[in-house]
């Protein structure tokens, strides 16, 4: 197979340049957590960041909050960067949704990549296992987390959530400092990552909670044309999320991530029926 | 109306990702560590000054040095630091582990009251921190009060006769020079060799051990010492709250 075909088939009928970014961000903080741990003995590469894992996580920016207006401080080993790191993600979110979900977030991204595995052994039933009912009552759980989590960490004023984040495991499961809980949970998440698309974006993840919210009022939103529709459904069948694209004419669905999968660059067959859109019509 | 292909979109998101994190760099707001800066005394002659109370184990001595204005030399020959080591990047949580087989600890509260002493701030010393003999030797010459001179005569780890034998173990300094210096703890005293079946034998039990770590307990015959290293835990703050519990329970 030559180059020119191995990348047609790549970039054929999907995001390919999302991938890209994925992967790109997905090693660019797998090095700098190693180098985070190669700093502490001195070894580590000086041109890139060496910051802990941490001290670059935006959700930190928003559970930190709480106590960085009663008193001024951040919670422990969360530090100005991800306050940062969460005006940028909001940003983000509110113009174009939650692409740090779709984009960025190497959680996602690996899930992501064990999916595609999951997608061979199933084909189409796949990311279609769990009974629509239980579905839409679950999804409601990532809420149940995020509260749980912002009070446990104004409670106590320390990163609680440390213990369980698959996140934080995913890229120090060398060291020490990961906690069984993280493991476990981060072991579930890849494991029903084989039978669900995102299965911890969907159910768990609290600061995907809190960027869903965007969707609500984002300035770039996904439009369906209801025109030119076919009502094939394919989108419907690419949206990661289950999202039912094709009964809406603005997806405004908390779970959107912006992926981009449902348009017609990708899967939508009918060029200018899903876009990408800000201003126009409204309805 | 605007429309968004997958290309522009990949921009956008580089573009405000990493241009956000250049921009609050250039601006200075960007900080993955904490600034460390020390609280100040509140009240008293020093008022206004910088507390060594609040140095903590991440400090490195080259930040004492610059925070205190004690000298860098000054500082790693206080404490011994082998010449290899680079004394202006060393956390002073990594003492503890230079002086692995000390019967007491030298560590961050060391460090505490050596600054203190040294600049003439006031300090009040807890009965059970001690000093490498160079560090005492270094404070002899500075003024101080009979009572704090009482204090480094027992407080010295090792006679300095003892060090002139430890400096050829560069890595180890004062190894061999405890048991020959001034101080033996008592028993019921967490040491830099105390195991946690020590502590268990001592009366406090499991669940209460465990509540102090926030975990479970290793294996027993675990030294705690090793324990803090591994878990990168500051070894004083942990034998502070064990050694309360020990305290409690009556032989
Ligand atoms: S929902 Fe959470 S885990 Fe999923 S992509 Fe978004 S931030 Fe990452
Ligand atoms: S609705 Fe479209 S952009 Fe949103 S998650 Fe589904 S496929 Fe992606």
């Amino acid at each position: 197979m030559t180059v020119a075909t191995l990348w047609k088939r790549f970039t054929r009928r999907r995001i390919w340049i999302r991938s890209l970014v994925q992967l790109f961000f997905f090693v660019l903080i797998a090095l700098i957590a190693v180098n985070h741990t190669l700093a502490e003995s001195g070894q580590g590469i000086s041109w890139l960041s060496n910051a802990s894992l941490h001290a670059l996580c935006p959700f930190g920016g928003v559970v930190t909050l709480y106590q960085y207006a009663t008193t001024g401080s951040f919670v422990q080993k969360i530090h100005e960067s991800s306050f940062i790191l969460m005006i940028l993600g909001l940003l983000l979110a509110v113009l174009f949704g939650p692409v740090l979900c779709g984009w960025v977030c190497p959680l996602g991204t690996i899930q992501e990549w064990v999916g595609k595995v999951g997608r061979k052994l199933f084909k189409r039933r796949y990311n279609h296992f769990v009974p629509a009912r239980l579905d839409a009552v679950l999804r409601y759980a990532r809420y149940g987390v995020l509260a749980w989590v912002v009070y446990m960490t104004a409670a106590s004023s320390t990163l609680i959530f440390a213990e369980y984040d698959p996140y934080f495991t995913l890229f120090n499961f060398w060291s020490s400092e990961v906690a069984i809980g993280g493991a476990v949970i981060l072991g579930l998440t890849l494991l029903s990552s084989l039978f669900v698309e995102r299965p911890w974006c969907k159910y768990a993840c609290p600061y995907g909670a809190v960027l869903g919210l965007s969707n609500l009022f984002r300035v770039f939103r996904i439009r369906r044309n209801v025109g030119t529709c076919k009502l094939d459904k394919a989108c419907d069948i690419a949206c990661p999320m289950n999202i039912p694209v094709s009964q809406r004419t603005i997806v405004r669905d908390v779970q959107c991530i912006s992926c981009l999968e449902c348009t017609a660059e990708a899967h939508c067959p009918v060029a200018g029926t899903v876009e990408f859109v800000a201003g126009g019509k409204k309805s | 109306m605007i429309r968004l292909g997958s290309k522009w979109l990949t921009v956008l998101i580089v573009v405000i990702l990493f241009g956000g994190v250049g921009l609050s760099s250039a601006l200075g707001w960007w900080a993955t560590e904490n600034r460390k800066v020390p609280s100040r005394y509140t009240e008293g002659e020093a008022a206004g000054e910088y507390n060594p109370a609040d140095l903590r184990g991440s400090y490195t001595l080259g930040e004492v040095s610059d925070l205190f204005g004690v000298p860098l030399p000054i500082l790693a020959e206080a404490f011994e630091l082998p010449a290899t080591t680079d004394a202006a990047s060393y956390q002073l949580k990594s003492l503890e582990s230079l002086y692995p087989d000390a019967s007491v600890e030298i560590g961050v509260e060391s460090v505490r009251l050596f600054v203190a002493w040294y600049k003439g701030l006031p300090y009040e010393a807890q009965a059970d921190t001690y000093l490498p003999a160079s560090a005492v030797r270094i404070l002899q010459s500075r003024p101080l009060s009979s009572a704090q001179q009482e204090y480094l005569a027992s407080h010295s780890l090792g006679t300095p006769a003892s060090t002139q034998v430890a400096e050829t173990q560069q890595s180890t300094p004062l190894a061999q020079a405890t048991s020959e210096g001034t101080h033996t703890p008592s028993d019921r005293t967490i040491t830099g060799k105390t195991t946690f079946q020590q502590v268990l034998d001592w009366g406090v039990s499991q669940a209460q051990i465990e509540q102090v770590l926030g975990k479970e307990m290793p294996a027993p015959t675990t030294v705690i010492k090793d324990y803090a290293t591994q878990q990168g835990q500051e070894f004083s703050t942990l034998k502070t709250a064990l050694q309360a519990l020990i305290d409690q329970v009556q032989p």
